[in-house]
């Protein structure tokens, strides 16, 4: 029997698509690791990703491979001392200049998928995309209609100018 | 002016329309917008996103009001003012930090008024105006300050037939940090009604300076418990006896207790003082065991803070005349505790701890003073090294196996001349006892700390003093080589 280490798994995307990964790689997914926890028998039964298409779970196993080894995550969930940080490490700001839509599929699927350290990666990425842009400016980024009236939109901005940065 | 804004307005559109791509932030469930939201780490892009329409503000404004602070009257009402409009940004704040400006009138009815709303608030941090300076207020503008501030800790814990349940404030405060003044004078007391901050609902973290913790608290907490409060802080506090009995009646599981006697404030005020308060060890050993004891099968980490400072306070000099016999194995049940702290000299102390039986598992121990060694002057041969060491020194004392380390801090040192932080004797004692010691198991570790202006109670603002390692005994080494000449 192979070690836990040498073992694959087959995934299905959601177009049918098999693909053979470690099973270290693919158990950054909480998901498939469960999954795999219940089967019992790891790499026999091809494990369905429903809701990722190929392109996308290719890109997030490219993740994965790359991140096997870091150390498990934390179970602090505590969203007060979470590191307010948007800073990502170099590999993964390359690995995200993708387009806008595989970035928007990549969140969905690190979410589907239960990949926290991805989906924080991927919205630091959005996160980052917002930053030192103007209301009006962030409306056209992310195709956002204003259903504020001017008077609205300016008590807003006048009961939230006690927020200062410190 | 105008002609300025509306260029900023045209720029504006202009570069928006530029903006190729168009994420669907809107397609993504709320939780995962919220997500996004959340990995923003700039205050004024929070403002900005809660402008862009109603979905958006409603999952924005959770993170812009979830850490406020304020410091001044008109500050605590624009928050009153933002919350009239939509209350629902009430149930965001989890962090509220008021250290109160001293040259700024401040609206405790305000604050009252948000601490009754913010039903999820998780810390609070309260400073009163006056307590870092000396222009205590008057009685009667104490007392209604305090009226006001202490109101809704009153109402959090009040029977159910008296506030409705659904209206109890602070239901879900988990640690809460007090420094406050008193009428006319450093101290306030701790009396039946302020008594409810020790027993809201969740609360695990209290710390509180410069409190008269008396006599009447052993009546006062008569049948009141925490089951919650795991971590205690008293600091620059005067609490006598009966007052250290009744406040630890109250937390029915304490794993770390910080008992900080007035060391500094009664350097810096004349007021006067309980004579019945601190040198709690020095004074009765025997009285302040009994109730430490009540908190010894979960207590872990127990720090004691003590002078022997008393010359402007004659009444004191009970400590020379009318002090009880030091005791012996004090400790010996406290079966959970593994780091002991002390800070400043108390011979009775140290005893009570160490002496013929130590607590069984006790792991480090922490020793902070002016001079840690008492005979630093004339020579010490090495096999008597073992008996200048902090804690070690305690007549009969014993070492548990468990014992890793022994932390000793040299508090406020001076530099001599040539630049050396203490003198040659010193350093060959420090050199000498580590070698004593290692041959036991026991590391020494020892520190300096800067000289600092500041004293505690740490107020907003003011840096908390940072100690260097500068010789580590586990390797018979000098840290900080250059420091020493």
């Amino acid at each position: 029997m192979a070690s836990e280490a040498e073992q694959t798994v087959k995934l299905v995307s959601s177009d049918n698509v098999e693909i053979v990964t470690e099973r270290k790689v693919a158990e950054r997914s909480m998901l498939i690791k469960n999954m795999i926890e219940d089967l019992g028998a790891p790499g026999e039964e091809p494990i369905p990703i429903m809701n990722v298409s190929e392109a996308v779970l290719r890109k997030v196993l490219e993740w994965c491979t790359h991140h096997k080894n870091d150390p498990a995550p934390s179970q602090d969930d505590d969203a007060d001392s979470r590191k307010k940080t948007t800073d990502i490490e170099d590999w993964d700001q390359k690995f995200m200049q993708v387009d806008q839509e595989m970035l928007f599929e990549i969140i969905l699927a690190a979410n589907y998928m239960d990949i926290k350290a991805l989906l924080d990666v991927g919205c630091k990425t959005v996160a980052n995309m917002i930053k030192g842009k103007s209301p009006e400016e962030i409306r056209k980024t992310f195709n956002i209609q204003n259903d504020f009236t001017p008077e609205e939109e300016d008590q807003i901005r006048r009961e939230n100018e006690w927020a200062e940065d410190r | 002016m105008r002609l300025k804004f509306r260029i900023m307005q045209a720029v504006d559109k202009f570069t928006a329309r530029n903006t190729q791509f168009q994420f669907p932030l809107l397609d993504l469930p709320n939780e995962l917008i919220a997500h996004i939201i959340e990995q923003v780490d700039n205050i004024r892009t929070l403002r900005r996103l809660a402008r862009t329409c109603r979905r958006v503000q409603h999952l924005a404004e959770p993170a812009l009001y979830r850490s406020i602070l304020v410091r001044t009257g008109p500050e605590t009402n624009d928050i009153r003012l933002a919350l009239d409009s939509r209350p629902e940004r009430a149930a965001g704040i989890h962090y509220l930090e008021i250290p109160c400006h001293a040259r700024y009138r401040q609206d405790f009815e305000a604050i009252a008024d948000l601490l009754d709303r913010a039903r999820n608030l998780k810390e609070l941090i309260f400073e009163s105006p006056q307590c870092n300076t000396s222009e205590f207020e008057d009685a009667e503008t104490w007392r209604e300050m305090a009226t006001q501030l202490f109101e809704p800790f009153q109402n959090a814990v009040a029977l159910e037939k008296e506030v409705d349940l659904a209206r109890k404030p602070l239901q879900k405060l988990r640690r809460l940090t007090l420094h406050c003044n008193g009428p006319d004078s450093p101290y306030w007391t701790l009396d039946s009604g302020s008594l409810a901050i020790f027993l809201l609902p969740n609360l695990q973290f209290l710390k509180v300076s410069c409190v008269n913790i008396l006599d009447r608290v052993l009546e006062d907490a008569k049948d009141k418990s925490s089951k919650t409060l795991k971590h205690l802080e008293l600091e620059e506090c005067n609490v006598s006896h009966r007052g250290l009995h009744g406040i630890l009646s109250v937390p029915q599981d304490l794993e770390v207790l910080y008992l900080g006697e007035n060391c500094h404030n009664i350097l810096q005020f004349a007021d006067d003082i309980d004579p019945g308060s601190n040198h709690l060890f020095t004074v009765n050993p025997q009285l302040t065991v009994d109730a430490l004891k009540q908190q010894s099968s979960t207590l872990t980490t127990f720090t004691y803070t003590t002078t022997e400072t008393y010359f402007q306070h004659r009444h004191l000099a009970r400590i020379r005349d009318a002090c009880s016999a030091p005791i012996d194995a004090g400790f010996t049940d406290f079966n959970k505790l593994t780091k002991v702290s002390l800070i400043g000299h108390c011979p009775n102390f140290e005893r009570a701890l160490m002496t013929s039986c130590s607590p069984p598992i006790l792991k480090t121990l922490e020793f902070k003073a002016l001079t840690p060694f008492r005979r630093e002057l004339g020579s010490t041969a090495e096999d008597h090294a073992i008996g200048i060491v902090p804690f070690l020194r305690a007549p009969s004392a014993s070492v548990p196996s468990t014992l890793k380390n022994i932390d000793i801090s040299f508090g406020s040192t001076a530099y001599d001349a040539d630049g050396n932080i203490l003198p040659s004797q010193t350093k060959n004692l420090i050199e000498v006892t580590s070698k004593a010691t290692r041959s036991m198991g026991v590391h020494l570790r020892f520190f300096f700390k800067p000289r600092s202006h500041y004293f505690p109670p740490y107020l907003y603002g003011e840096p908390t003093p940072v100690e260097t390692l500068v010789y580590d005994g586990s390797l018979l080494a000098w840290t900080i080589v250059h420091l020493w000449g």
